[in-house]
């Protein structure tokens, strides 16, 4: 049974005093600035799209309410089909090759046969390019992969792997994006590595003695033991690389010399939305645009989450 | 104490954050007070200084002049072209007062009065009207017909070809025959065979030929109906048998090859060549190794391209002349408008006045620039008798002014650049062989209609 107490005169006066002396009520004070920064600079700019979504406008000038005219017109653009089947061809190539090298590195540096040494080195080695501004990565390849004079063409040539020199950039379109796929995987592969790196180290070493000591070959470690215990981490791996893959956006705008060329096979969803608002002025558009690929990452990530889901259960 | 400076620190956060998020109307003391401000380090006509946001140099040394001639001063501040048309959008959007002037290409120009930036300038107008060439007149109006821009240049278009090889390969160098030989695309096309028996290409690539893409009618009429005539086909059909049968020389404008062309022979390139790559000395040393080499005819740019022209022909220069194409166009042009949020209209008026509607600074443009043509019509009628030395003594300005009264402003429409750009790629396609003309055209009206869904593809239309 509850026992009231009579609450003295003053009392809520000196609460409120007190709530504002009590030291862990500084915290609210303390997640203003972020909170404020977060309202001005990701909330607002999210309800100004929608908003602008919404509108007819060119980014200046008049703004005139039109409804979903714009989503459904997004439905129906050829252009912005062609250009979000090009960004998942480059992003496929992409995962697969990135997920792929981290996944074999991992492998030779967890192996406790092999007892590789330096791990730290090669760690920050293969991150390195993932520290490296897209703009200096572009124009790095740009130069390396040049039709004439790029040293990529010129080695090959050297080694008799080709004859005559292959034009990577602005040949064929699948040359193209292969090359911005492999790019993407250079620069990344390093951060999966670390990533897959954390998860096998939080696997108790002693499953892999056991299993080395009952007999197992390395392929049956890997795919009983390191494979299904890595899942979640490969998940998350593939679910970043997925939102940030589907924003794909300055590595082909730069590589193409912002031109999407060869044959726009590098205008990626990122790449049409930026040129339909800033190059034909169509702001409201655009803004529809960011919001059904916000829709489609949504759709996705769901998908990716359901399968994990169904394996785990599994 | 501790409590007492974790909340400074966090209100000194707070305010910061406050402070870098306010929106900047340039509403600094000096900008507030309309009267004149002396400082500490200016004297009493700095607060009447006014700022001008342009593309170029010019206007650095009109400044200079107005302040010879008037005492007045004026900040010029040069941005580069690629950020400028943002750098407008953003500063004017956010109503700033750091500018009294701004320049605009054409292409700009309706964006920055759509979205209210230029101030009415129809004080000027009658003048303007009078005294400028036409074409930049109209370009300076609104929707509306408010003169909102006025421009001190002209930008009309000309083929620019060597006298000295046109005598070779036609046995004349008069404009006017020379001028036929570029009347129409299929004359265009039989002129660049000729050329190619003889040894030489028509030009440097066929980039030329789209100055000529807008001739008897817009590329969107009044009906919202993109607009492929048989003109534009010709266009189609020329720039394809220019680049496979090689009448061109296969080096893309702005390219070193381009450049190098001007002053002398260069070397074959195929269309595989990646012309970015190349220089001018390499192409030079290749030319010593004894590669098999040509030379580029003609080149067809607005006026100003006569002084790149000029500075690149070496010992060419003198050897080239101008002649009308199958089209006249014009291309670029510096325009001034007035900051609608400036509080300095009168000021910055005055400016814009001084360098665009004062035959004296218009004389002194045209000696000082040595080769700008400017769009005052009685400066230029006045020096119809000049003998521009770089080509061959002819009488530029007279061209150019007749040339002028041939432009049609009510031809070019908001939807150009796009068309311009996507039947551009269509001609591309088929040049290199990876689609046919009726695919290339198809893609054509597949672009523009996905990117400007209120455009219709009208009955006539080639691919129906």
């Amino acid at each position: 049974m509850a026992i009231k107490t009579r609450r003295p005169a003053g009392e809520k006066l000196k609460s409120r005093n007190s709530n504002l002396k009590n030291v862990n009520n500084y915290g609210y004070l303390f997640c203003l600035p972020f909170v404020i920064a977060f309202v001005v600079f990701n909330i607002y700019p999210v309800f100004r799209t929608f908003q602008m979504s919404l509108m007819n406008y060119k980014g200046f000038g008049k703004e005139t309410f039109i409804g979903f005219q714009n989503y459904i017109r997004a439905f129906k653009d050829v252009l912005f089909r062609e250009s979000f089947v090009n960004t998942l061809k480059m992003w496929g190539l992409n995962i697969v090759l990135q997920l792929g090298l981290a996944l074999l590195l991992t492998i030779i540096f967890n192996d406790i046969k092999y007892r590789m040494r330096g791990l730290s080195i090669f760690r920050a080695i293969f991150y390195l390019p993932n520290l490296i501004a897209c703009t200096s990565v572009a124009f790095l390849f740009k130069t390396l992969l040049d039709w004439k004079y790029g040293s990529f063409n010129q080695v090959l040539m050297d080694l008799g792997i080709i004859s005559e020199q292959i034009n990577w950039l602005k040949g064929e379109a699948g040359t193209a994006q292969a090359v911005v796929g492999v790019v993407g995987a250079w620069m990344w592969f390093g951060n999966s590595f670390i990533m897959l790196m954390a998860g096998v180290q939080g696997i108790n070493a002693s499953y892999f003695e056991a299993a080395y000591i009952d007999g197992a070959n390395r392929w049956q470690v890997f795919s009983k033991i390191t494979m299904p215990l890595l899942r979640p981490i490969m998940l998350y791996v593939a679910v970043t690389s997925l939102i940030g893959g589907l924003q794909l956006f300055d590595i082909p705008y730069l590589i193409s010399g912002t031109t999407g060329d060869p044959g726009r096979s590098l205008v990626t969803a990122v790449f049409y939305l930026y040129n339909t608002a800033f190059k034909n002025n169509q702001m409201g558009y655009a803004a529809a645009l960011a919001f059904v690929l916000f829709l489609i990452i949504s759709v996705f990530c769901g998908i990716a989450f359901k399968l994990m889901n169904r394996k785990e259960d599994d | 104490m501790k409590k007492l400076i974790c909340l400074l620190l966090a209100m000194v956060m707070v305010l910061s954050l406050v402070a870098c998020g306010s929106n900047d109307t340039g509403k600094t003391p000096a900008n507030d007070n309309k009267e004149p401000v002396a400082s500490d380090n200016n004297n009493e006509q700095t607060a009447e200084k006014i700022v001008v946001w342009t593309l170029a140099n010019d206007l650095k040394q009109f400044a200079e002049k107005y302040k010879e001639d008037t005492g007045r001063e004026v900040e010029v501040v040069v941005f580069d072209s690629a950020d400028y048309a943002t750098k407008i959008m953003q500063t004017l959007g956010a109503q700033s007062k750091d500018l009294d002037i701004f320049v605009g290409e054409p292409q700009m120009l309706p964006n920055f009065f759509e979205a209210g930036f230029a101030a009415d300038l129809s004080k000027l107008e009658s003048d303007v009207a009078e005294k400028l060439v036409g074409y930049t007149y109209q370009a300076g109006q609104d929707v509306d017909g408010t003169l909102r821009a006025v421009s001190y240049q002209a930008c009309p278009g000309s083929v620019i070809y060597r006298r000295d090889l046109a005598i070779e390969v036609f046995g004349t160098d008069d404009p006017a025959a020379i001028g036929e030989k570029f009347a129409t695309f299929n004359a265009i096309a039989e002129t660049a065979a000729e050329l190619d028996a003889a040894g030489y290409k028509i030009f440097g690539d066929t980039g030329a030929l789209r100055w000529f893409s807008t001739n008897s009618n817009p590329w969107v009429n009044e009906n919202n109906e993109i607009i492929v005539d048989q003109d534009r086909l010709d266009y189609f059909d020329a720039a394809v048998e220019l680049y496979q049968k090689n009448y061109v020389a296969h080096a893309s404008e702005w390219s070193a090859p381009w450049y190098s062309s001007m002053a002398g022979p260069l070397p074959v390139l195929t269309p595989d060549t990646n012309v970015w790559d190349l220089t001018g000395d390499g192409l030079a040393e290749d030319i010593a190794n004894g590669a098999e080499t040509t030379q580029v005819f003609s080149y067809v740019m607005p006026s100003w391209g006569a002084l790149i022209i000029r500075d690149n022909a070496a010992d060419n220069k003198g050897k080239f002349g101008i002649c009308s194409g199958a089209s006249s166009f014009f291309g670029g042009g510096t325009f001034l408008a007035v900051n609608e949020f400036s509080d300095k209209k009168d000021a910055a008026i005055d400016f814009i006045e001084y360098c665009t509607l004062n035959n004296d600074t218009a004389q002194w443009w045209l000696e000082t620039s040595n080769g700008d043509v400017v769009s005052n019509k009685e400066v230029l009628a006045a020096n119809a008798d000049y003998q521009n030395e770089s080509f061959g003594n002819q009488n530029t300005y007279g061209f150019y002014l007749e040339e002028m009264e041939n432009i049609d402003y009510s031809l070019i429409t908001g939807y150009d650049d796009a068309c311009k750009e996507a039947f551009g790629a269509a001609i591309v396609s088929v040049q290199k062989g990876e689609t046919t003309k009726e695919e290339a055209l198809k893609e054509f009206y597949t672009v523009v209609t996905t990117q400007f869904p209120e455009l219709v593809i009208p009955a006539d239309a080639p691919i129906n």
